[in-house]
Order: C-alpha cells, then sequence, then structure tokens
C-alpha cells in the first residue's frame, strides 16, 4: 500500500472515480472527471497514446462495406442515426460530441500541442505512404500540409537516410497524378551520418537543439527549388514542437509542416508526456504503469481494486469504475477457444456465436469482420447491460472502443469514440448517479 | 636491580641484530613502495618520478591549510582508533587492549631505563605503581590477544581468513606475555634471587634476622626456599616484615601487588625449588627478551609493520585529496596502502555485491581477497590464465559504491585500488567484459557459444532452474508487436557517435530474436553489453514487457557463456569451443 508521498494519497480516501485504462478513451475520461472537480485515480499500462498518430478522427467512412469516405463527419453521424445503429455515437447528441471534442482540444492547446479543424469539413492529409486520410482534426504542425493539399502548391518532402519508416519518394511517386509539382529530398540527419538506421525518437530528441535546426535547415535550403511548402516526417520535436517548425520556417523561408507516420509515432509520445504531466497537475492521482488485477465490490456498492504492479499490490477503493481498457491490444477483451471474455468484471459481450464466425471468409472483405465490432453492450448512460439490456452494475461505466457495435479501424472514428463516450459516461456517472446517490463520498 | 640485559654480551649482539635487521627490513619496504608497479602506466613513470611527486605532494600538504587535519587524524583515527570503533566494537577493544597494552609496556618496561626512568626519578620495576602497571598492561594484552583469537575462531570464514602471518604474529606476542609473567612468577619464588638480594643490599647481621625476613618473606611474599625448617609464628612474620620495610621496603612493594604474576608463583610453588636450581628465571628471561627481539626483526616482515603503516596510510589518506589522484604520486601510496591492510575483513563484511561471491563462489569479489590479488599481480609474481581471469570476474563485479574505503579501519583508498588493478588488468589483456565482448560480433559469439554448448553437452543444464527464466518464457516476450518504441527511447543507441562502436541488435530486435528462439544471437549483441539498465525501454513498452529484465538476464547468461570460450581464438568457431 505505498504510493509516492507527493500524491498525498490516503489509502482509506474513496475515490468518486477509478479510470481503468490509459489510452486515449481513459486520458479523455480522467481529464473530464477532475475538470467536473471529481476525484479520480486512472490505472493502466503505458497505454495506446504511444500507438496514435497525432490525428483526431471524428468519422469518415460509414457503410463500411461500401467504404464511403464523408467530407462532413456530421452528415455521416446524421446517416448513421437515420440507419438505427447501435454504433455508441447514437447514444450521444452531436452537439455534446462538439462539446467533448472542444475541451479536449482547450486541453491539449494550453498544454503546448494547439490542434486544427474545420467546423463541418473532414480535412485531408497526406499519410506517410503518400496516401490521403481524411480527419476531423489535426495538430497545428500538420495544418501546412492540409493547405499544401488543398492548394497543390510546388512542395518539398524530406525524408532521412536510415529512417526505415518514412519514404519521400514513396510519398511523391503515389501522389505524382493529383500533385506533379511534389519533390523529394533525402538528406543525412545531421550528427547521425554514421548510422545505418535512425529513429523517429531521436531525431526528434536532437531537433531540439537549434544547433540540429540549422544545420538541417543548411541541408534543405539548397534544394528548395520553386517548392513553397516543405514536408518532413513527424519527428520536429517532442517538447517544444511550435517553436521548432516555426524556426525551421523561418530558416528555410516556407511553411514547414510533419506528415503522420507509423506507430509508435513522435506525436503520440507528445500527447502522453502532456497527459502524464498535465493531468496529475490537475489533481489526478496517476498510478503510471499499474494495472488493475481484480475487482471486489464493498457492501455499500464501492469498488474494491487490487492495482498490481510487478511486486507489490494495493487497494483502492472508488464508488466508481470507468472501463476503458480496449479491446486486444488494450487487453479489455481476450480470447480463448470458448469466445471472448473481459477480464476484471466478466461482462457479457455482445459476439459472434462462435469461433468461426469471427472472421469472413475473405480477409480483405470490405465489411470487416463480425469481431471487429465485438465487445461490451451498453445502455444510454454507458452502463454495461446483460443480455435483458439491463445494467449489471448502477455505478460501473464503459468508454472507448471496449464498447460493441462500432469497427473504429474501418469507420476512422477512433479518438473521436474515445473521446465523446469517456465524456458520455463522465456525465452520465454526475448525473445518474452521483447525483441521486447518498453514498458516502469521499 | 640486575643489570640491563644481564649485562650478556650475547643478549647485546641479539639486540643489535634485531634492530639492525628491523631497520633494513623496513628501508626495504618503503623502497618497494616507490619501485612497486601498480596502477595504470606502470611502466612509463620512472621511479624518480614517483619519488619526486610524493615529496611534492608531502611539501605542498605540509604548507596548506590541510596541514591541521594531521592533528584531527592523529587524535581521531591514530590514537583513538576511531576508524575501528565506527565498524566493531569488539574489534576495537580487542586492538585498543593489544596496542595501548604492548605500546606502554614498550615504553614504560622494556625502555624503562630511557622512558621511566626519566620521567620518574624514584622508578624501580618493583614498586609501586609500577609492578602493578606492568600487570595491567600485560593483562590488556593478554585480553586482546584472547578477543583476538576468539574472533577468528568465531567469525572464522571467507570474511575473517586466519593465515600464517595472523598466527605468528599472535603466537610471538602470546610468547613474550606469558614469559614475561612467568619470569617475574619465578623471580618471586627464587630462593637464588632472594640470596641474591639479601647478599647485594642487606644489612641485617645474624642468622636471625635472616630467617624472619625469610619467614616474612615466604609467608608474604612467595619465596619458595629449599630448606628453611624454622618455625613460623606470627612473632617471627611480625619481625621479618619490621626487617623489610627496613631493608627491602625502599625497592620492592608487596609482591602481591603483581596480582598475575603473584597467583602464577603460587601455583608455581610445587615445582619452584627444582625449578631455581635449574635458574628457571635466567632462562625464562632469555626467552622473553629473546622473544621481543624476535618480534622486533620480524616487525617489518610481519603483521606487526602495520603499527608503521596504518598511520601513515591514515595521515596520507585523511590528508590528501581523494578525488585528485596523481597517478604517480598514488604508485607509492598504493604500495604502502597494500602494506598497511591488515586482512581484518572489515570490507568485505560490508561489501555491497558481496552476496555475488555467496552465488558464484569466486572469493576475489570480496575486497579483502582482491587486495591480496592485487599484491601478487603487482608483484610481478607469474599467474595463470584461468586465474588472471577469475580475478578480472571479480574486478569488473565491484560496482564501485565506496562502501569499502569508507569502513576500512586503516583509510586505505580501496577505490582507488580498484581502479587501478581493472587498469592493470586490461593491460594484461583482462579488461572487462563490455570490451572483451566487441571482439567479435553477434553471430560470431553465437557460433562460439554453440560450439561451446555442443562440447559440453548436459553441462549447460546446471545452471537453468535456479531462477525464474524469463528468456525461456514466451509468455513474457510473444506481445512484442515490434513498435519500435523500446529503441525510440533507448539513450544507448541515441549515444551511438562511431559506426565500429554502434548497437548492432536495437531492443525491438531483441525481443523479435527471443520469439524466433535465437537466443544465443541475442546474447552476443552488443546492445545487451552496453545497456544502462536505464529501464526507458520497459517504462515506455506498450504492451508491458519487461525489455531491461530481458536484456539484463541476456547479459548475465551471455557472460556465464562468454568466460567459458577461449575469446583470443580467430573466427573458425571450432577453434573457439575449448
Amino acid at each position: 500500500m505505498t504510493l509516492p508521498k507527493s500524491h498525498n494519497y490516503d489509502p482509506k480516501h474513496v475515490f468518486d472515480v477509478m479510470v481503468i485504462g490509459s489510452g486515449i478513451a481513459g486520458m479523455a475520461a480522467s481529464l473530464f472527471a477532475v475538470n467536473r472537480k471529481l476525484s479520480t485515480v486512472q490505472a493502466g499500462s503505458v497505454g495506446g497514446t504511444l500507438f496514435t498518430s497525432g490525428l483526431f478522427d471524428l468519422i469518415s467512412v460509414y457503410p463500411v462495406g461500401e467504404k464511403k469516405l464523408w467530407e462532413n463527419p456530421w452528415d455521416a453521424l446524421d446517416a448513421m442515426r437515420r440507419d438505427g445503429l447501435r454504433h455508441p455515437y447514437n447514444r450521444i447528441s452531436k452537439e455534446d460530441i462538439q462539446v467533448s471534442f472542444d475541451e479536449m482540444i482547450s486541453f491539449l492547446g494550453a498544454s503546448g500541442m494547439k490542434l486544427r479543424f474545420d467546423q463541418n469539413r473532414n480535412l485531408k492529409v497526406i499519410t506517410s505512404m503518400g496516401t490521403i486520410k481524411y480527419t476531423y482534426c489535426v495538430p497545428e504542425s500538420m495544418w501546412p500540409g492540409v493547405e499544401a493539399y488543398d492548394t497543390k502548391a510546388p512542395c518539398l518532402i524530406v525524408d532521412f537516410n536510415g529512417l526505415k519508416e518514412f519514404s519521400a519518394r514513396q510519398v511523391v511517386t503515389t501522389l505524382k497524378e493529383e500533385w506533379p509539382s511534389m519533390r523529394s529530398l533525402r538528406v543525412t540527419f545531421p550528427g547521425m551520418d554514421c548510422r545505418d538506421e535512425v529513429y523517429a525518437v531521436h531525431l526528434a530528441q536532437a531537433l531540439e537543439l537549434s544547433e540540429t535546426r540549422e544545420d538541417l535547415a543548411r541541408l534543405i535550403k539548397p534544394e528548395l527549388g520553386d517548392a513553397r511548402f516543405v514536408g518532413l516526417p513527424a519527428v520536429l520535436g517532442i517538447k517544444r514542437t511550435q517553436t521548432i517548425i516555426a524556426h525551421l520556417g523561418r530558416l528555410l523561408g516556407v511553411p514547414v509542416f510533419e506528415i503522420p507516420m507509423m506507430p509508435a509515432s513522435v506525436p503520440g509520445f507528445r500527447l502522453k508526456e502532456i497527459f502524464d504531466s498535465e493531468l496529475p497537475q490537475k489533481g489526478l492521482l496517476r498510478l503510471i504503469d499499474k494495472r488493475v488485477m481484480s475487482v471486489n465490490r464493498a457492501e455499500n456498492g464501492n469498488f474494491l481494486l487490487n492495482i498490481g504492479g510487478n511486486d507489490e499490490s494495493q487497494i483502492i477503493q472508488a464508488r466508481s469504475v470507468i472501463l476503458a481498457t480496449g479491446r486486444f491490444m488494450g487487453k479489455g477483451l481476450l480470447s480463448d477457444r470458448q469466445g471472448i471474455f473481459e477480464p476484471l468484471f466478466n461482462l457479457p459481450l455482445h459476439q459472434p456465436e462462435n469461433r468461426s464466425a469471427w472472421h469472413h471468409e475473405r480477409f480483405l472483405h470490405p465489411a470487416g469482420h463480425p469481431i471487429n465490432s465485438a465487445g461490451v453492450d451498453i445502455d444510454d448512460g454507458f452502463r454495461p447491460v446483460d443480455a435483458e439490456g439491463k445494467p449489471i452494475y448502477d455505478n460501473l461505466f464503459a468508454a472507448g472502443t471496449i464498447l460493441a457495435h462500432q469497427d473504429w479501424m474501418r469507420m476512422k472514428c477512433g479518438s473521436g469514440l474515445a473521446i465523446a463516450t469517456a465524456y458520455a459516461a463522465v456525465n452520465a456517472f454526475i448525473e445518474n448517479f452521483m447525483k441521486r446517490n447518498t453514498r458516502e463520498s469521499a | 636491580m640486575i643489570k640491563t640485559l644481564l649485562e650478556s654480551t650475547f643478549l647485546f649482539v641479539c639486540l643489535y641484530i634485531a634492530l639492525g635487521i628491523c631497520a633494513l627490513g623496513i628501508l626495504l619496504r618503503i623502497v618497494r613502495w616507490f619501485a612497486a608497479d601498480i596502477g595504470p602506466r606502470a611502466a612509463v613513470i620512472p621511479v624518480r618520478k614517483r619519488v619526486a611527486a610524493a615529496a611534492k605532494g608531502f611539501v605542498t600538504t605540509v604548507f596548506s591549510l590541510r596541514f591541521f587535519l594531521f592533528f584531527k587524524v592523529l587524535v581521531l583515527d591514530v590514537m583513538l582508533q576511531a576508524r575501528i570503533i565506527k565498524t566493531d566494537l569488539s574489534r576495537w577493544i580487542m586492538h585498543v587492549f593489544i596496542f595501548y597494552g604492548f605500546m606502554l609496556l614498550l615504553l614504560m618496561h622494556a625502555l624503562d631505563e630511557l622512558v621511566t626512568k626519566k620521567a620518574f626519578p624514584e622508578y624501580y620495576s618493583t614498586l609501586a605503581p609500577f609492578q602493578q602497571l606492568r600487570n595491567v598492561f600485560g593483562l590488556m594484552v593478554i585480553i586482546g590477544v584472547a578477543v583476538a583469537i576468539y574472533r577468528r575462531v568465531r567469525h572464522r570464514g571467507p570474511m575473517l581468513i586466519t593465515r600464517y602471518a595472523d598466527r605468528y604474529a599472535v603466537i610471538i606476542l602470546a610468547v613474550i606475555m606469558i614469559s614475561g609473567f612467568l619470569v617475574e612468577a619465578t623471580k618471586i619464588t627464587s630462593e637464588s634471587v632472594f640470596n641474591r638480594m639479601m647478599k647485594d643490599f642487606s644489612s641485617a647481621g645474624g642468622p636471625a634476622d635472616e630467617d624472619a625476613l625469610k619467614a616474612f618473606w615466604s609467608s608474604e611474599y612467595g619465596t619458595v626456599f629449599a630448606d628453611f625448617r624454622a618455625p613460623i609464628t606470627p612473632e617471627l612474620i611480625a619481625k621479618g616484615k619490621q626487617l623489610n620495610d627496613e631493608s627491602c621496603g625502599s625497592c620492592h612493594a608487596p609482591t602481591r601487588t603483581a596480582f598475575i604474576s603473584f597467583p602464577v608463583a603460587r601455583a608455581l610453588r610445587p615445582a619452584a625449588v627444582p625449578m631455581d636450581r635449574v635458574k628457571a628465571d635466567v632462562i625464562l628471561y632469555y626467552i622473553h627478551v629473546l622473544a621481543c627481539f624476535a618480534g622486533l626483526a620480524y616487525l617489518p616482515f610481519s603483521k606487526f609493520f602495520h603499527i608503521i603503516t596504518d598511520p601513515l596510510t591514515m595521515i596520507v589518506n585523511g590528508m590528501s585529496d581523494k578525488k585528485k589522484v596523481n597517478q604517480a604520486g598514488a604508485m607509492p601510496r598504493r604500495a604502502m596502502e597494500l602494506d598497511a591492510c591488515t586482512n581484518c575483513g572489515t570490507c568485505s563484511r560490508f561489501c555491497s555485491v558481496a552476496p555475488v561471491f555467496r552465488m558464484t563462489g569466486n572469493e576475489t569479489i570480496l575486497p579483502s581477497h582482491k587486495i591480496r590479488t592485487i599484491r601478487s599481480l603487482s608483484s610481478g609474481k607469474k599467474i595463470g590464465a584461468d586465474e588472471l581471469r577469475k580475478i578480472s570476474e571479480g574486478a569488473f563485479i565491484c560496482t564501485s559504491c565506496y562502501r569499502c574505503t569508507e569502513v576500512c579501519p586503516t583509510g586505505i583508498n580501496l577505490q582507488d585500488q580498484w581502479f587501478a588493478s581493472k587498469e592493470l588488468l586490461a593491460e594484461k589483456g583482462y579488461p572487462l567484459p563490455h570490451v572483451w565482448v566487441k571482439q567479435f560480433n553477434a553471430s560470431e559469439w553465437s557460433d562460439r557459444i554453440r560450439a561451446a554448448e555442443a562440447s559440453r553437452a548436459g553441462d549447460v543444464d546446471t545452471i537453468k532452474g535456479r531462477y525464474y527464466n524469463l528468456t525461456a518464457d514466451s509468455d513474457v516476450f510473444a506481445h512484442c508487436i515490434q513498435c519500435q518504441t523500446c529503441t525510440n527511447v533507448c539513450p544507448v543507441v541515441a549515444a551511438q557517435t562511431e559506426r565500429k562502436d554502434a548497437v548492432d541488435i536495437t531492443p525491438q530486435k531483441i525481443m523479435n530474436l527471443l520469439r524466433l528462439g535465437l537466443n544465443d544471437l541475442a546474447m552476443g549483441s552488443r546492445m545487451v553489453w552496453d545497456c544502462t539498465t536505464c529501464y526507458q525501454c520497459q517504462e515506455n513498452c506498450p504492451q508491458g514487457i519487461q525489455v531491461t529484465d530481458i536484456i539484463y538476464e541476456l547479459k548475465n547468461k551471455a557472460y556465464g557463456h562468454f568466460k567459458n570460450i577461449d575469446r583470443t581464438a580467430g573466427n573458425d568457431s571450432r577453434e573457439g569451443a575449448s
């Protein structure tokens, strides 16, 4: 039962909310909870934030089978609502979704990661493969790329020797048809000429130094030609990206933008950095790299959570739990020969009848696989429900990709789903539980 | 009083021989401090420079403010022996008893003509309180020696090993002390001594007076007379006491004040007459004095030498700046320190990596053993390859935590000794493992490991099963999705500047090698050896894999293999299997 003293943590303290999971949904739930002055504790492994690209999707593909792309995400939501889908989005009003995004964006902006979006439009972003991805919201560092693509202005894409995940030539080749004025350039990253392989985070760390940026600009500048934009892989610093981009832009005389890369990406590190450092300052007790090993329920209905690390464990008491453990990657769902299961509360799951029904016969079937929509069934209060549709516990809520009836990878709705459902779950806890319940408070 | 050394020419010759040997020995050892090659680049620093550096260090210290530290060291460390009491009370008691007992005996008893007589003009060896004090000091030494023997029996083991040097020291001390008490006791019982004194000093005349004095001495002072037949009556004793006070009292306190020797004399009573007949007191005196001379001559070559080296070491190290090591000046200091070490074993008791010794059984891990190996390394003795490998293993397991230096009662800068000896080992072709591991790349090592395993089939499994085996449990690393987060956050990968030293197989590749079952390839990688165990990879792994723990285990396993492989062999793996 030991916690760092700085947390001022009393083992007898009863938390309002325990957030389980530290991906985008877990982090969003923690943010919304501490913003609403709830006493909040969060546990989870290092988390899925490292796997994010830095883009915040709302939704861009529906129906999945038709791969229909939507210029306006809100229209896609309307279409889903009309079709009466059980998608979690359909339990939240459009206004709430917008408000949840605004709250997250203003938090990230205040913490040094400015985000840009266009109210009623999905943005078109160049990926490291040279394909175009529709997304709702991008970091400021990628915004000039959106403008460059929209105008097809002459553009220089730069990559580095030894950086395996990013090829400027591939980007240019893929986009050649629609963007003929785009060129590629490969340089050796300053100070790394001895290496066969370079890694994104190391480049980002090196670029925090202004000398490195000046050296890099000296390499790029002679090749600039008529280019009005310079695109670089997303390695432009971890802590001071805005300053770094502005500095590079000044050195080169044209706007510089980042192109999102594969996980684990530098923007992912930036997000993790912000969540790890800012949320505890807002009052969150963040149990870093601690996982909830098991859950019991006290007689008064509070949850007793056994938090385990490698060699110690502690019990934390919370009046409610927001389950944001994700699906298989986050280990929120596990599977065996019998089917899939939820390991902490053993919740009943919406899932295909048997293993042979998990997947389509065609692996690349455009509609995806039934297993990709499996997960936890909830009511309008975001509480997991049993087969009859009745909430299992009045103080257990679920958010994020663990929820059933959505295929976030194919619909491109991961971040939006995480943020909006976390928002809905926290509000549901306050409205439906906290205000109506007389259970002993903190 | 009997004349100094019985005026025996033989004893005087012995004394001068012993003094000569002692002086020569001390000189020899001090010369050796400047000649011995201890530490890096020994060969290129000539003796002349070492002397100059030592002299310069001496002069600059004396003429600086640091000189006042001298008094602190002298009082606290040398006089009060505070460094000993810091770690061990029973040893402090032992040491203080022997040291002060012996030193006071030396000054007040052995050198009484030179010291005591000057300080106390009325001094006479058989007067109070000198007689009592002599017994007190003697008792102190004997108690000290007894505690020393007890400690060496009680704490016997790798931390406190009793060697010949320790035995000889204890034996010589014991012989000197016991023979000293016996001399005193036999003199008390001796009739011939009594008679000689009577002849020289008694003013009493008739046989009646002599009888009275004899009656008093035999009943009260313990003298044993061969044929004293007169009936001893209280009146006779009273008369004898009166005579004693008149004639003997000015030089003789009651013999009972020799509170050790007197009971010994009482115990010797039955044998007193025959012993007196063979002049046992003279024989024992010879033994006592010769033992002292032997001790004196043996001093520079024995453990007793620490009487000189330890205060010197404490003063030198107590006053000099430990952070700035001048190699030329450090060499004689190191040699002196090697002489100062008494093998008391304190360093080993406090050694942070002593538990490793308990697992591996390599005693060169323990500092008290290591300093002996340094002694033999620096003496230029031929040491076999196996022994050198063992020594180098012991040297590199040391974490330089500084504890041994902190606790050393002698104040030896052990830390510096270890650094110097590591360099010396490297010069001899036994550098630390992460240096020699770079002789081959991962696949060359892996070939060697396989060949070595094949040649020792069956033997390999002995280490298995003793610990939880991370690298053998696929559940530990199977979740790896090769996202490269570990490599991205790795400061070792980030820090490389030269291609030839570059990390060949990055952390995420090591995880993949494990999944492919290519553990031997992983073991041979430089990543495993250059890892600083900063735990960045493990803390950042999105899949919660114990990356650092795995790398650390690989390093341990690799070391277990590598030390059995002839690492000087060429690139043919079959030759590599030794």
